[in-house]
């Protein structure tokens, strides 16, 4: 059995607008294994975003509020950390690296004083020992003559390189755990490839023990998650490895949205399976299953009362009543 | 083919105007401001020297609307009728006759000096509420009509420089170029002309009025809007819509007052109350300054100058300075709520994946 | 089957940095640019950012004069309907309005496209104001149908786009689109920021449209998958230039270009695979189009150049089975 390195139980986290509130995220029990990568998989409005900021106290209040729930790295419960404790585990225990590498990074100092400046935050060295490790951290993450490329500013650096500058300071602190959110939707499909390639080897290499890769597409997962939880409504739906996903999905929108991609080499020209409606806004709350309104195998029930996450086949949880 | 006749009336428009009903310390202002204002235009019969009804040996007779000569109701006077001194006569000679006054019956331009007691200026009392100036006018009545003219005045060329600001604006930021290039240039040396020192010269040729000033004003003052339009026509010609409305046939000018300056009005709007308070502020200088509209207009500049003159006298300058405090208060307060109405952010930031 | 669009020798490039008397230099998106579009067929034109694709389908919907100053256009595209010809170059006013009833445009973000101020039934009569003659009890007619067509519903009618979900809203691009009874329908990326499960409708819809009011269709994507699934042709782009072109199942089950290899193999696959699928991973980056190789726009980053490639131009040739590719190994 692997060491279990992050724990959210139940969480609620609630956004409010003009007097009307919300639970974007809705009672989310999620496990993060050690030496494994997860893919979170949801399209927007899922809450997979909300998680992560969740795990990291990047929640804003107002407008947004942790109503309830443990998020325990490593045995500590995050959400009941000060402040400034929980600043010591952004970037040393946990690190997270966003969709937009561009907006992420500041774009007036050098990738040379963006990195120094994590390297200070941990300890203080001096200043040469720092430029090494910042040369030998570019070089890592695939980014050629970084004793160049450290000298300049993030915009005349490419997408690509830009999100390799990202993971490099988010493995600047030796953290265990690196939540990328979306990270290669903003880019295309040949740098995306790298960029996955990147964090594989980086997994390989044990720079790093336990990536959370959010996305929305079902092929960046397929091609480099060991494990997958599917979201919907700011639940997981269902979760399984990866495996089990792709060959032997049981919940409904985990069918219907593995046949609503295009899958390269198969089903040339034929129409693609679709979800009928969208994902509905996260104030207006049914009662019942979250996907009652748009399933093809809804039953009276399931607008009634919603279903439990269960254990289906062994590591193979889905909340839907059609297993039961 | 049926369609419901029923239309949603979910604009723009209707959103913003809602976020700002709920910013209620901007609402509030507004409401009572535009209350004020439509108040003023029919001060003269609540505040005014006019009788609003006077009834003389079986005849009656509107003042407020006709000027009667003092002959009229028998009084020995030149000129206009004294209808307070009126009414007094005619309680006195007791019978059917009657005067109906305001509710406060004083003039803004009347010299009191024969119905009050000693020098003026009186200190505020029961018959002259905030008390009466070194002229023995009433300071309240003035500065209630004042407040019609800083209103009138700053809402006036408030609109005209929006309108030639928004044009000019509109020009450069759509045509862009060469057009832009020159037209920026054109704009910046006409906005390094001096203000003050062009009313200056023009009031010692004619004799500045209301009218006159307004256009000085405006004169000057469109500038300051064309850079904000011009950047946000430029922004809103990039974006999908308008190629899409480029791509549907639409012509030059369709897309440009149909599509884009209706999306390009927001610093426009944001910037009105600011505007307003700068506009108020301008004529109180310039009054002050003694450039402004001529005397006796009741001007809120005017009566701070008077109070500068005679600091003895407090009630010259605190009521002026007050109404004149309390009123940008209440515009700054409707400008901030704008603002906020019209930022999207409070949207953005909570609707987040 | 005839050309509906033809586009010959096109070279497109705007001034980089200011514009104006102190321009440095210019950007070229379209490089002796050839490319036929057949009637009825659909075309996926496929590449990565800055390979100009963008500024194709621009150029073929005729909107590269609209906000873009100092771009310099020359070569000829050339529209055939009904037989009639139309120069792009060319064009009278009655032509110009002609043309834009023939060419529709969608485009990427749904959100953009549609004026905020405006209420559905307002924005996909636009083109029937302008270009038909229609009065306004016909046009609303014309817009609930196309609302229907377009599988929205007359009830959206005076909804406001904000009001819309994203699918929705590009539904409502395309009835727009629609509305002036286009012969081709150029869409770019019309999908990149749609999720997932809303994707697969409108992509059905493409299909569907194309089917039953027998459009060509020009349609710009990054995701081979999609042109795969939608498209019976495809053209891979790169620098301003087509790098191959042909038939979508021949290109994709054997392609012919390295470039084209390479794009293949990144292409994520939601499908379970026991071993891992060999990726060619490119080395840096698409070059910055300021400076321009001087032999095969692609021989700095491709695997198999040799010294000959940074020299010559490969010009766009016909190899097997009526495809042709770019590239001087593959002669």
């Amino acid at each position: 059995m692997k060491k279990k390195i992050l724990e959210i139980k139940d969480l609620k986290v609630s956004f409010s607008l003009n007097n009307k509130k919300g639970n974007a995220v809705d009672g989310l029990n999620l496990d993060v294994y050690e030496d494994e990568i997860l893919g979170l998989v949801g399209e927007s409005g899922s809450g997979k975003s909300v998680t992560a900021y969740s795990v990291l106290g990047l929640i804003s209040e107002p407008p947004g509020k942790i109503e309830s729930g443990k998020i325990i790295y490593n045995g500590t419960d995050l959400l009941k950390l000060s402040f400034e404790e929980l600043r010591k585990f952004r970037g040393s225990e946990i690190a997270m690296i966003f969709q937009e590498p561009g907006s992420a990074l500041n774009p007036v100092m050098t990738v040379e004083s963006q990195l120094a400046e994590v390297f200070n935050a941990r300890e203080k060295t001096d200043g040469k020992e720092i430029y090494e490790k910042s040369v030998e951290l570019l070089s890592q993450v695939g980014i050629p003559d970084a004793g160049k490329r450290i000298k300049e500013y993030p915009g005349s650096l490419s997408g690509g390189m830009q999100q390799r500058v990202m993971i490099a300071m988010a493995l600047a602190g030796n953290p265990s755990l690196l939540i990328a959110d979306e990270p290669t939707t903003s880019l295309d499909v040949t740098v995306q490839a790298a960029i996955l390639d990147l964090m594989l080897k980086l997994k390989e290499q044990n720079k790093i023990s336990s990536i959370v890769l959010i996305t929305h597409n079902l092929g960046v997962v397929a091609g480099t998650c060991g494990s997958v939880a599917v979201m919907y409504g700011g639940k997981i739906q269902e979760s399984s490895s990866t495996k089990e996903i792709f060959l032997y999905p049981l919940h409904p929108y985990t069918k219907l949205l593995l046949e609503s991609v295009p899958v390269f080499g198969k089903q040339r020209g034929d129409d693609l399976k679709s979800i009928p409606g969208s994902v509905y806004g996260i104030y207006d709350n049914p009662p019942g299953c979250k996907f009652y309104g748009r399933c093809p195998a809804q039953k009276k029930e399931c607008g009634v009362t919603e279903p439990p996450l269960k254990e289906i086949k062994e590591g193979h949880f889905v909340r839907c009543f059609l297993y039961e | 083919m049926k369609l419901k006749s029923r239309e949603i009336k979910n604009t723009t428009f209707r959103r913003r105007w809602n976020k700002f009903k709920n910013l209620k310390r901007g609402y509030y202002s507004f409401i009572l401001l535009a209350a004020l204002y439509l108040f003023s235009f029919v001060l003269p019969v609540f505040i005014g020297r006019d009788a609003l009804l006077v009834r003389y040996n079986g005849q009656y007779y509107v003042p407020l609307f006709k000027h009667y000569s003092a002959e009229t109701f028998g009084q020995k006077l030149f000129g206009e009728a004294n209808y307070r001194l009126l009414k007094i006569k005619f309680s006195e000679e007791g019978g059917n006759n009657y005067v109906l006054m305001p509710l406060y019956p004083y003039g803004p331009n009347e010299n009191l000096l024969d119905e009050t007691r000693g020098t003026p200026p009186h200190p505020p009392s029961f018959s002259h509420w905030l008390g009466t100036d070194d002229r023995a006018r009433d300071v309240l009545a003035r500065l209630a009509y004042g407040f019609n003219i800083s209103i009138s005045f700053s809402l006036v060329i408030a609109m005209l420089s929006f309108l030639i600001g928004t044009a000019a604006g509109a020009v450069l930021g759509y045509f862009g170029g060469k057009t832009d290039a020159f037209g920026q240039r054109v704009i910046e040396i006409w906005s390094t002309l001096p203000l003050l020192f062009i009313i200056m010269i023009l009031s010692s040729v004619l004799r500045p009025d209301f009218f006159i000033l307004c256009v000085i004003m405006t004169l000057f003052s469109w500038t300051g809007i064309t850079y904000y339009v011009r950047g946000e026509v430029y922004r809103e010609k990039g974006k999908d819509y308008a190629l899409a409305a480029f791509s549907s046939g639409a012509n030059g000018s369709s897309i440009i007052f149909r599509h884009i300056i209706p999306n390009s009005l927001t610093p426009v709007i944001s910037f009105a109350p600011f505007a307003v308070v700068a506009n108020i502020m301008s004529l109180v200088s310039l009054d002050f300054l003694g450039f402004g509209l001529p005397p006796p207009t009741p001007s809120w500049g005017e009566m701070i100058n008077q109070g500068m003159g005679n600091l003895h006298y407090w009630w010259l300058s605190v009521f002026p300075l007050a109404a004149q405090f309390l009123t940008l208060l209440m515009v700054v307060f409707i400008g901030e709520a704008v603002r906020d109405a019209l930022d999207p952010r409070e949207y953005n930031r909570t609707v987040r994946k | 089957m005839s050309n509906i669009l033809e586009i010959n020798r096109l070279y497109v490039s705007y001034p980089s940095g200011r514009s104006g008397i102190f321009s440095r230099g210019s950007i070229t998106a379209a490089d002796d640019f050839s490319l036929e579009l057949e009637e009825g067929c659909s075309l996926g034109l496929a590449g990565e950012s800055g390979s100009g694709k963008s500024t194709i389908a621009r150029a073929a919907g005729n909107l590269l004069k609209f906000n873009n100053p100092g771009v310099r256009i020359s070569g000829n595209i050339v529209l055939k309907v009904n037989g009639e010809v139309y120069d792009y170059a060319r064009l009278n006013r009655e032509e110009r309005a002609k043309l834009r009833s023939y060419v529709q445009f969608i485009f990427q973000d749904p959100s953009g496209s549609l004026n905020p101020r405006f209420n559905i039934g307002e924005i996909i009569q636009e083109p029937l104001k302008h270009l038909t003659s229609l009065g306004k009890s016909e046009r609303k007619n014309k817009v609930i149908d196309l609302l229907e067509l377009t599988g929205l519903g007359e009830e959206i009618y005076y909804r406001f786009p904000h009001e819309l979900s994203g699918g929705q809203k590009q539904r409502a691009g395309i009835a727009r689109a629609l509305a002036a009874g286009p012969k081709i329908l150029i869409a770019d990326e019309p999908l990149s920021s749609l999720d997932v499960s809303v994707q697969a409708q409108i992509i059905n819809l493409f299909r569907k449209l194309k089917n039953e009011l027998n459009l060509t269709l020009l349609f710009v994507s990054h995701d081979l998958s999609v042109i795969e699934n939608l498209c019976t042709d495809v053209a891979v782009m790169y620098l301003g230039k087509i790098l191959e072109r042909g038939k979508c199942g021949k290109v994709f089950s054997n392609p012919g270009h390295p470039y084209t290899k390479a794009l293949i193999s990144s292409v994520p696959v939601p499908a379970f695979s026991e071993n891992k699928r060999e990726r060619i991973l490119l080395s840096g980056d698409i070059p910055s189009t300021l400076t321009r190789p001087q032999g095969c726009v692609f021989a700095g980053r491709c695997p198999e150049a040799s010294d000959e490639c940074l020299k010559t131009v490969p010009p766009l040739e016909v190899k097997e089975n009526g495809r042709e590719v770019a590239c001087i190994k593959r002669l």
